[in-house]
């Protein structure tokens, strides 16, 4: 095997693209193992890691499309080119066909120029080239939804001072979810309408909430995203007072939900004052803020996620029951008699931080430390990522997986690794495992993992052990993917699926906890 | 503030210009919103003395 | 204060006016040396940006002897050689004097050249007489005998004719000529027979009464050019760029060409200033099938100032039977007018492309947008052979390096003009 390698230099592909490429890239025939992308750092680095980083690859930088490979053949790594190529182009031959496929522009003033109808711009391009585009786009007058993420504060705020001179929304950078006129935006659900306004800080939250307030037949009006780091003090909480007075002029919106994981202490006090002059009713759930607070308010506190919705559905009269305590105890007893003495652990591979985060809290209230790529103390951190040890969480979606791929909920194929791995560790217990639909997700996300699941049982049941999957899907059942079809599946398979993240958090803990005291007992 | 043109999107059908990958934009046809595509790319393919020159000289969209 | 981008762009609509307004008329023929700005007995002026002799292309390096030859500042093509090599010849750029050298053609001090007037801002432009459809001329590379008869011909009958019938009709307007043949299928580069016979109908009644042995000879070699009008209106370009390239700080695109080796554009912000790269190789068609991109010299020759003036390559698409002819077809012509277009200040109201949805030529290539958008223009253009003659017809992707050092250039110099930014 030798190493081939392509350049084509001034060429932009994106690295969403470039992942598929890779994807595609390895399944061909006559290739050891191969990677595509533009030439940044962070490729160069990768294709050293996989030892297929040429001189000539050394000398690109990030304006060359590579593909290298390591193949038996020039032919073989041709072709396979070939094939990646078939694959990037077939949207360009098809509108080679007709004339009345949709056109791109070059530009947003062409864009804008030509559907001078157009109301929001979605802005996903590499984080140090967001601000110029979301301007471009503001003074458009456009509302925006930034996806892009590493964008610095400074230039956030920028961007939002910019949207708040205009009176435009700009949501993001760093905005995984939001709902407008009924459209889920970037990673969203697909949600019913109804009389909530969510505005907050978390995608996943956001998310979470507006698909519970769906599966009771409610939903909600609009959903503001405000990006991750609105309510640092850099940016000031432009977004989230901006969303607030928004949802409280609309008048579709009845109730408001604000979401926020941390809120900077020079922000706090102005979106705790803007909340107690709020005439509409508003549950908060303010992560890091004190309970007394946010109650002085007059909004409605909430302790979690699950919390937020219960307490949202009951200002309409409504229920979504959540597995109770006792019956999560009564689950974990079901299976704890079935595990091996050395199984030990859960081991949670999650596709996002929130969710992480909130199984890790969770997690420690039961079962004391969780190890973690990301901790939630210094000293619980993993020296290696891809090795667990104890009770541990890892975040796929860090940066190290990722590496310029798209979020897991698009790519499940950065976690997928996890599951057989976790699995072949004889202290392995439980695996914890949250899915995300979302129209531009994978379109199977369980079905993508299912081999690797089934496998897992079946390598464990050869050892003589068994392994527990616990697992909760996020999404509603208007999304493509469909959250029962997917929430079946996993049941189908003998995983333990719970309601929501947090319940799922709680199952997997508990059969810890009870494992620990059997095996005390057994001492 | 004033929530004029945030009200005035909330009460108009979603048009969407969509920067970055088509992912994005496909999603939401799907969804059977209309979308209008922008083919970004790297100002001057990426070249960062080029893009310094350029923000002093200006002239692109 | 107007930041530096105000100012380059009030300079570009300053360029952009002159562009779209100014009105080139074709007003005289004049022997090189009474007319041509800087022309003086010893000087040969050639295609594309400046090279040091020892580099100049066997095509260039013949006609630029035989030029002197024909001047009798020597005897023989070796000793106008030698000449050249100790400097007693010079040889400059055309372009630096508004005046444009299709592929080798290179203009010495007796050859009659045709005068361009804009008659709008003033300024002035040159090129010589296109040779006609015999492939052995010095516009190819070639010089002997015949093409010293030719030569002598044209100094001594064709081109005074030329000039007495040009200020008899009062001047021929070229912008009329391309808005009169809009829509007849000529891309105004490469290909031009409307253009040329509507100028033909233009001239030809004030040639009739002349008096003048070699009349109905000249008549003849007239109606008989299809390819006329592409030097009459290089020279008309010309004229617009004389004026445009007096206004700093504009990106837009005033001047370019190739000499064989390299291809250089200028801006209008930057003047004479040359910005260079290795010369693309035109790829289309080979007039002779045992010809191969070997045997082809790079990119020579400055008739790609129809370019600059919106022809050619930037309305590839008024010309679909140079597609065909060079193998290409109307997609790409289609392309390569909106590349043309994406990267364009304004376009021509003139001479609207009827299978174009009537737009106009995209004209006034602002070097900002070909850098930024990553988008390389396309010239049209023959390809020279390297040992001299036509290789074939095709286009070439203009070099963006060349885009890159204008730009560079055109940033250092609003740097100095603007120091308190600094």
């Amino acid at each position: 095997m030798n190493i081939y390698t392509k350049v084509e230099r001034g060429r932009y592909i994106d690295s969403l693209e470039t992942l598929l490429a890779s994807s595609i890239l390895n399944e061909q025939p006559g290739l050891e193992i191969g990677y595509a992308g533009m030439a940044t750092e962070p490729f160069k680095d990768i294709l050293a890691d996989i030892c297929l980083l040429t001189e000539e690859i050394k000398g690109c930088d990030g304006s060359c499309y590579v593909v290298a490979a390591r193949a038996e053949s020039q032919a073989a790594f041709d072709a396979a080119v070939a094939a990646v190529e078939a694959n990037l182009a077939p949207k360009q031959e098809e509108n080679g066909e007709g004339e009345d496929l949709p056109k791109a522009y070059p530009s947003i003033k062409t864009a804008v120029e030509a559907c001078p109808r157009a109301n929001l711009c979605s802005v996903a391009v590499p984080g140090e080239y967001a601000l110029a585009e979301v301007k471009k786009a503001l003074n458009a007058g456009l509302h925006c939804v930034v996806f892009s993420n590493n964008v610095p504060l400074s230039q956030e705020r920028e961007m939002k001072e910019l949207a708040r001179e205009k009176g435009l929304l700009c949501m993001g950078p760093d905005c995984g979810v939001a709902n407008i006129n009924g459209a889920a935006l970037v990673l969203a659900s697909v949600n019913n309408r109804g009389p909530f306004g969510i505005c907050g800080a978390s995608g996943v939250g956001i998310q979470h909430v507006a698909a519970i307030l769906h599966e009771v037949g409610s939903g909600v009006s609009q959903t503001i995203g405000t990006g991750g780091n609105d309510l640092k003090n850099e940016v000031g909480g432009i977004m989230m007072l901006m969303g607030i007075d928004a949802l409280e002029a609309d008048p579709e919106t009845s109730y408001i939900a604000l979401i926020a994981r941390r809120i900077g202490d020079q922000v706090e006090p102005a979106i705790l004052d803007r909340v107690s002059r709020c005439k509409k009713p508003v549950v908060a759930m303010f992560m890091s803020s004190d309970r007394a607070a946010v109650e002085r308010t007059g909004a409605i506190w909430a302790a979690d996620l699950d919390d937020c919705a219960q307490k949202c559905l009951r200002l309409i009269g409504k229920d979504y029951p959540l597995e109770t305590e006792a019956q999560i105890r009564e689950r974990a007893a079901q299976v704890v008699p079935c595990l091996a003495r050395e199984q030990k652990y859960v081991r949670g591979a999650f596709s996002g931080g929130t969710f992480m985060d909130e199984a890790m809290h969770t997690l420690v209230e039961g079962i004391g430390p969780v190890y973690s790529n990301c901790p939630l103390k210094e000293q619980w951190r993993l020296p290696d990522s891809h090795r667990s040890v104890c009770n541990a969480c890892v975040d796929y979606g860090e940066e190290e997986f990722t590496r310029g791929r798209p979020h897991p909920a698009i790519d499940p194929g950065v976690r997928r690794p996890a599951i057989l791995r976790e699995a072949a560790d004889p202290e392995t217990a439980v695996i914890l495992l949250d899915f995300i639909l979302t129209p531009p997700g994978h379109m199977d996300p369980v079905g993508f993992v299912l081999d690797d699941i089934r496998k897992a049982q079946a390598q464990t049941a050869a050892a003589g052990r068994q392994i527990v999957f616990v697992a909760s899907v996020l999404g509603t059942d208007a999304d493509f993917q469909n959250v029962n079809d997917q929430r079946k599946k996993l049941e189908d398979a003998g995983v333990l699926v719970c309601k929501t993240n947090r319940r799922a958090a709680m199952l997997a803990g508990e059969i810890i906890r009870q494992k620990q005291e059997r095996d005390q007992h057994e001492l | 503030m004033n929530c004029d043109k945030i009200l005035s999107l909330f009460r108009s059908e979603l048009i969407t210009v969509n920067v970055g990958p088509k992912l994005f934009a496909e999603a939401l046809e799907k969804q059977g919103y209309q979308t209008v595509q922008v083919d970004w790319k790297p100002v001057a393919g990426g070249d960062r003395e080029m893009q310094e020159i350029l923000a002093v000289l200006g002239g692109l969209d | 204060m107007m930041t530096i981008e105000q100012q380059v762009n009030a300079a570009n609509d300053r360029v952009m006016e002159i562009l779209l307004k100014g009105r080139p008329v074709w007003i005289d023929v004049r022997p090189a040396l009474e007319v041509i700005p800087g022309m003086t007995r010893t000087r040969i002026l050639v295609p594309g940006p400046p090279l040091p002799v020892e580099r100049l292309t066997t095509p260039i390096r013949t006609a630029v002897c035989g030029a002197a030859v024909h001047e009798k500042l020597a005897t023989t093509s070796e000793e106008a050689w030698q000449m050249v090599l100790r400097g007693e010849i010079t040889v400059e750029p055309a372009q630096d004097h508004q005046c444009g050298c299709a592929a080798s053609m290179v203009v010495s001090a007796s050859m009659p050249v045709m005068i361009a007037q804009d008659r709008v801002f003033g300024g002035r432009g040159y090129a010589p007489i296109h040779p006609g459809p015999n492939p052995k001329c010095l516009r190819w590379g070639f010089y002997d005998e015949d093409v010293e008869r030719d030569l002598c011909w044209f100094r001594d009958h064709y081109g005074p004719a030329l000039g007495r019938a040009v200020r008899a009709a009062g001047g021929i307007d070229l912008v009329t000529v391309l808005a009169k043949t809009a829509g007849m299928g000529d891309e105004n580069h490469n290909r031009q027979p409307a253009a040329s016979m509507y100028l033909a109908l233009q001239v030809i009644p004030w040639m009739l009464d002349q008096e003048d042995s070699e009349r109905d000879a000249m008549i003849r070699h007239f109606a008989a050019n299809d390819r006329f009008f592409l030097h009459p209106m290089m020279a008309g370009v010309e004229s617009l760029t004389a004026t445009m390239k007096q206004v700093p700080l504009s990106t837009v695109l005033a001047g370019m060409g190739g000499n064989g080796v390299e291809f250089g554009i200028q801006l209008a912000g930057t003047g004479n200033r040359w910005y260079t790269a290795p010369a693309p190789v035109i790829k289309g068609t080979f007039l002779n099938p045992s010809y191969t991109e070997a045997d082809l010299l790079g990119y020579l020759g400055d008739s790609c100032v129809t370019e600059v003036y919106g022809l050619g390559g930037m309305s590839a698409i008024a010309g679909p039977a140079y597609m065909r002819m060079t193998g290409s077809n109307i997609a790409e012509a289609r392309d390569r007018t909106e590349k043309a277009r994406a990267v364009s200040l304004g376009e021509h109201t003139f001479a609207p492309i009827p299978w174009d949805d009537f737009r106009g030529f995209p004209v006034g290539l602002d070097a900002r947008k070909v850098v930024g958008y990553n988008i390389l223009p396309i010239s049209h253009g023959g390809s020279a052979l390297k040992r001299g003659g036509q290789g074939g017809a095709g286009a070439a992707e203009l070099p963006m390096e060349c885009f890159k050092d204008a730009l560079r250039g055109i940033y250092r110099e609003a740097l100095r003009l603007t120091p308190a930014r600094m």
